[in-house]
């Protein structure tokens, strides 16, 4: 049988390329991925140690074969995917130059991956901290009454606050990348 | 046409550019690549993130139409609209050539 490992690892939607670097030097120790879960779990296969690139591509579309059959034909084998996040391999032997290093080949793809992981994640999530979770919170500090409710609005408080922490952190660090690529963006004239 | 489809495909990417002017006959995503690195003798390389976004935006947009699937592989073909804003891009091509070259 193979062995595997499961190890917990976080990174927020921000991070994927920290996430890429420590996939690449898992597969360099003998790890190879084969899944990635929900709450930061991975699990790893033992493999012969390999440089390879990981590549994180966020597509909330459904995965369809003719798009694997796609990656693959340039290379890239598919490997999971976790909430809307495609998870591709290719072996360094395969990438002679930085075109096949890379799955996308223009700053204005790049920008739109960005603006997807803004759209359909950090934003509802914003506006359900905001229109629900906060209010919510404020009128029930109305009703504390007890040692026991002022503790649960406590733990409340704190879990907030790290939403709000990780909402403003993402936020930061995708409009950050984001103006890293549109410094390199040549104009349309 | 209409004016929204001018507006964002005209002018167009190099890359979108190469994509439609392809799919004059039937290919496929990896088989355009393959074609555009040939013609640019490896200048314009298209990852296939990027042909993949492409590929879908213009069918959407109703420039190109998939066709068939061979071997999982989506075969497309450009439209009739397609083929206006191709020709549209052609022109402003062509003109831009000859400024240039008429300028020496």
């Amino acid at each position: 049988m193979t062995e595997t490992i499961r190890q917990f690892k976080w990174f927020t939607i921000a991070d994927f390329k920290e996430e890429e670097v420590w996939l690449e030097a898992q597969h360099q120790k003998g790890w190879k991925l084969i899944k990635s879960s929900p709450f930061g779990l991975f699990t790893f296969e033992k493999c012969d140690p390999e440089d390879v690139t990981y590549r994180l591509e966020y597509q909330p579309k459904k995965v369809r074969e003719d798009y694997v059959q796609l990656y693959q034909d340039y290379g890239w084998e598919f490997v999971t995917r976790k909430i809307g996040w495609n998870y591709f391999v290719k072996s360094n032997q395969k990438i002679q130059d930085d075109h096949d290093a890379q799955i996308f080949s223009d700053n204005f793809s790049r920008i739109e991956m960005l603006d997807k992981v803004f759209k359909t994640r950090l934003l509802p999530v914003s506006i359900l901290l905001l229109i629900f979770v906060i209010p919510n919170f404020v009128s029930l500090l109305g009703q504390v009454n007890s040692l026991f409710k002022g503790i649960l609005s406590g733990l409340y408080l704190i879990l907030i606050l790290v939403d709000v922490y990780l909402v403003l952190y993402t936020g930061m660090k995708l409009y950050q990348l984001r103006k890293e690529i549109e410094k390199w963006e040549i104009k349309k004239f | 046409m209409d004016a929204k489809i001018r507006k964002i495909y005209v002018p167009m990417s190099e890359t979108a550019f190469y994509i439609l002017f392809c799919l004059q006959v039937l290919q496929h995503g990896y088989g355009i690549g393959q074609i555009v690195k040939e013609m640019t003798q490896n200048e314009v390389n298209i990852s296939p993130g990027t042909m993949y976004g492409t590929l879908s935006k213009m069918e959407k947009d109703g420039l190109i139409q998939f066709v068939k699937e061979e071997e999982k592989r989506k075969i497309y073909l450009i439209t009739h609209l397609g083929k206006e804003v191709l020709a549209l891009e052609l022109n402003r091509i062509e003109r831009l050539y000859r400024n240039i070259k008429g300028g020496d």
